[in-house]
């Protein structure tokens, strides 16, 4: 197996960045390709072999960004159909995201049908302070022959102090960020291994390097074909959606469900997401929100709970990756899941409801909540993958927006589907609870599929001659 | 009971020239308005008129031309395909469907050869239809003996029942299995066993185990019967016994040589073709995905030479094998537990090979399950046509080949302009699930476990 060239590398695809807690999203359109390959030239672009720093830059291009900036067109057409087509402009494509009626492109603000992104530059830093410098360094009093036509502002919604200052919870007040992919590496030091990048191959979470960067083999032991072969190296694609949350609206609906079930919201909103609040798993913690289960990720379905009754089939955590219960074999399920997998680095924006973001502390105050508060809050949706088709496309038609996942009648994902109707289904004994008529809270506000270059292949664009 | 099926293959009129399927796909995309909105299911074609028609399609076969070892290319013209799945009788169904749709028939069979024109008696226009179906190499149906009435009072039970439990559970009352099916059970059965198709008992493990090596058998018998009948003739005619031995293995090890010469020829040719431009799948992504189901047309050109046509054959004779002894009692072809028909049909004579079938979910999903479930079984009929990726002893490599055979299968379809189902909304899972339940509930046998029927709602 080869080992991951971590210098080339851009830092977001492998690390997390969780101690830069401020991050801003610009989005851009290239204007003057030649000062544009300038600037690029001179962005100090980190990479994941990076540590100890307390900013962060990378960036991401677009099909049209890759080809304003002079890319050949015999590079161009062997990137994936999901990039040259884009995310929002295609009538199937719309149908397989759920981006129709409220979510539709056309409403967007950003990324739709008329709004052209040529690429995105992220920056992170742990201060607010932090990033204003960096953006001040590297966008203004310079020709950087390109245009910023948004920035997305994003902070991680911090758990506390101390450890748990680094545990980030999305709005709705759940734990977010939990499960993610490990990447199987050869050359694994036990220091890239303590740090959580890679691990050798063979455990249930770990999944081929090729699944998230190009040049690699994949889970089916070849490379990726989506993007060219030099351009490609070390790269992957970025899918970047804006997804706005109605936090109060989620809950006053649960709080209702809830009541006419005769279980606790808490539990209710538990057993939709899989997890407690704290992120505690169902599987593990089945009645109660358990300190100490926080940060677990390393359990299965199969022989804990092969009927659903803990952590319902339907709940999001089990849709978005069902682990070893997908199909009837647990070694098979495993190894479907892993060709669907994603790296997440979403990080939410606007300001919480309520702060601690605690459901069981601020559900009490719902209703002054829901009058007083203002504003709009989501998540800045951002995950990598080397097929988007096959990964992110997949599990969000697939096993997210899917009524008919594994063998329901309708029943779409309860948190993150974009579609009203259909049942949540609880199975257990003497029979499933439902609840019916269910409702989305989230609204899709933008989004873009990127390509992330490798280190090197920016350069290669960045010198590129017309 | 359920799931016949025809497949009306017909020439489209050389008179008009080339380009004449160009003018046919015109006159279905008048007859199916919907073509330009995709997001409707509503149809021109009046299919639910007929009764016990479980799906239909009409799908247009562009032409196109295929190699021969002497002499020229040889053209293959452009044809329509009429296909249907339906319960009952052949004639039962042209006729309610000539009944239900004489004049769009006759606006998109004026572009055909031979259609007896718009004049012509009802009789004539049946006779013309079932004249022109060709069998199937394979055809196979997800839940056996299932009909169209059967799919829908089986999911009105299950509706029915599901809505008086909700009610009962929101009252909040401490309740157990029991207690649910005493109130629940409806009496008399709401349908009685009589309406149900027979019951296909899935087969446990074990039996599966044992199916599968029934079938092994099944398929190695002629090879075996042919070994000892040239070891035998060697034998007779005087030859030693090692040497007939050695002309028992020897037709087998010939025809494996031949193959593996082929797969060898096949791969040095892919090799030296260029990487194709990308091309635009849109025409036929447009109607994904509208509801849960999604159709499939699919046409290759069979490779050329005697030894691939051999090949084939034995295939599809062992495909069939495979389906009777194994996948029926599994509920799944190939492990596909989301198709609820799929065909294989031969067209030319042989020289293309039209592949049509009627799905749950996207694509993306159901190609997966090719590639990661059933990548032996349909690399061994595929890789006899043209352009499928590399493949060595007729199961390796092929379809395993993720990008690559995604790539071929969205290159080799064909679009589907008017498509029809039943019961858009229902999967398999859903349909097997509801006749469960129906079967457990018209049982005549002792009440059965209440927990299990009401573990179906």
């Amino acid at each position: 197996m080869i080992a991951i060239a971590f210098d080339d590398v851009q830092g977001i695809i492998l690390r997390g960045y969780k101690e830069l807690i401020f991050a801003r999203f610009v989005l851009f359109g290239v204007s003057d390709a030649e000062a544009a390959r300038t600037w690029l030239a001179g962005l100090p672009l980190t990479a994941a072999s990076e540590r100890d720093h307390d900013t962060a830059i990378n960036i991401a291009l677009t099909w049209s960004g890759l080809q304003a900036l002079g890319v050949p067109s015999g590079d161009l057409d062997q990137f994936a159909p999901e990039l040259r087509e884009g995310m929002s402009k295609d009538p199937q494509r719309q149908r397989a995201l759920g981006d129709i009626g409220k979510h539709a492109p056309d409403n967007w603000q950003w990324g739709g049908p008329s709004d052209a992104v040529d690429g995105v530059l992220l920056l992170y830093a742990t201060t607010r302070e932090k990033l204003a410098l960096l953006e001040a360094r590297f966008l203004e009093g310079q020709n950087t022959g390109v245009s910023i036509s948004r920035k997305l502002e994003s902070r991680a919604l911090q758990e506390g102090s101390g450890l748990r200052q680094f545990w980030f919870r999305e709005h709705f007040g759940f734990r977010d960020g939990v499960a993610q992919p490990r990447i199987a590496s050869g050359a694994a030091t036990s220091q890239e291994q303590r740090r959580g990048i890679t691990r050798p191959a063979g455990d249930a979470n770990t999944v081929a390097p090729g699944e998230f960067l190009f040049g690699y083999a994949n889970e089916y032991g070849k490379e990726a074909d989506g993007a060219p072969a030099g351009l490609g190296q070390n790269g992957s694609f970025l899918v970047m959606r804006q997804i706005e949350q109605d936090v109060c609206g989620f809950w006053q609906f649960v709080r209702d469900k809830a009541h006419k079930l005769d279980v606790s919201p808490v539990l209710l909103a538990s057993k939709m997401v899989g997890r407690w609040p704290n992120g505690a798993p169902l599987v593990h913690a089945p009645r109660e929100e358990t300190a100490g289960l926080e940060q677990f990720d390393s359990f299965g379905y199969a022989v804990r709970d092969p009927d659903g009754h803990a952590c319902p089939f339907g709940a999001h955590i089990r849709r978005a990756n069902p682990r070893d219960t997908l199909v009837t074999g647990e070694r098979e399920s495993v190894q479907i899941t892993k060709t669907h997998r994603l790296i997440r680095r979403g990080r939410s924006y606007g300001e919480p409801i309520h702060e601690p973001l605690d459901p069981s502390v601020f559900l009490p105050k719902l209703d002054a909540l829901a009058s007083a508060v203002a504003g709009e809050r989501g998540l800045h949706f951002l995950c990598f993958n080397t097929s988007i088709q096959r990964q992110f496309e997949f599990v969000q038609q697939t096993w997210i927006n899917s009524p008919k996942f594994r063998g329901h009648h309708d029943s779409s994902d309860p948190i993150t589907s974009p579609f009203d109707g259909g049942a949540f289904e609880m199975p257990g004994i003497p029979a499933q609870r439902r609840v019916t008529d269910m409702k989305s809270f989230i609204r899709v506000r933008g989004g873009a599929y990127f390509f992330m270059p490798g280190i090197r292949a920016l350069r290669t664009i960045a010198d590129l001659r017309p | 009971m359920g799931g016949s099926t025809l497949t009306i293959v017909t020439l489209v009129r050389a008179a008009d020239g080339p380009g004449g399927a160009g003018r046919l796909r015109a006159a279905l995309a008048v007859v199916q308005e919907n073509t330009a909105r995709p997001s409707s299911l509503a149809h021109a074609i009046a299919f639910h008129r007929v009764k016990g028609l479980h799906f239909a399609r009409f799908t247009v076969v562009e032409e196109g031309e295929t190699q021969r070892l002497f002499g020229p290319k040889k053209y293959l013209p452009a044809e329509l395909v009429l296909s249907l799945v339906f319960d009952g009788t052949k004639a039962d169904c042209v006729e309610q469907l000539i009944l239900a749709a004489r004049r769009e028939l006759d606006i998109i069979y004026a572009s055909c050869e031979g259609y007896p024109g718009s004049k012509a008696e009802a009789p004539a226009v049946r006779d013309y239809f079932i004249s022109h179906d060709v069998r199937p190499l394979v055809f196979y149906q997800g839940v056996e003996g299932m009909t169209v009435s059967a799919v829908e009072t089986t999911a009105a039970l299950r509706d029915e029942l599901r809505a008086r439990l909700d009610a009962r559970l929101h009252r909040g009352t401490a309740e157990t299995a029991a207690s649910l099916g005493r109130a629940l059970r409806p009496r008399p059965p709401i349908i009685a066993a009589a309406d149900l198709p027979p019951p296909v008992p899935l087969a446990s493990e074990r039996e599966l185990r044992l199916r599968i090596l029934a079938w092994i058998l099944v398929v190695a018998a002629p090879f075996i019967l042919l070994a000892l009948l040239t070891g035998l003739t060697a034998s007779a005619l005087g030859a030693s016994e090692d040497w007939s031995i050695a002309a028992g293995f020897a037709p087998i090890v010939f025809l494996f040589a031949l193959l593996v010469l082929h797969e060898a020829a096949d791969a040095r040719a892919l090799a030296r073709q260029a990487k194709p431009r990308p091309r635009d799948f849109s025409r036929v992504r447009i109607v994904e995905d509208v509801a849960v189901q999604n159709a499939l047309s699919h046409c290759v050109v069979v490779k050329p030479g005697i030894v691939r046509r051999l090949v084939l054959r034995i295939v599809f004779w062992a495909v069939r094998q495979k389906v009777s002894i194994i996948e029926r009692h599994r509920g799944s072809l190939g492990g596909i537990a989301s198709i609820h028909f799929a065909r294989w049909v031969p067209l030319d004579g042989g020289d293309r090979l039209l592949f049509l079938s009627d799905y749950d979910g996207s694509w993306e999903s159901y190609l997966a399950e090719f590639v990661d479930r059933a990548s032996t079984g349909l690399s061994s009929i595929w890789s006899n046509t043209v352009g499928f990726p590399e493949t060595w002893l007729l199961v390796f490599k092929g379809a395993r080949d993720e990008g690559g055979f995604k790539k071929w299968t969205r290159d080799k379809q064909i679009e589907t302009p008017i498509w029809y189902s039943a019961y858009p909304h229902r999967t398999v899972a859903n349909i097997r699930n509801d006749l469960r339940l129906s079967q457990l509930l018209a049982s005549d046998k002792p009440t059965p476990e209440d927990a299990a029927w009401l573990g179906l709602l």
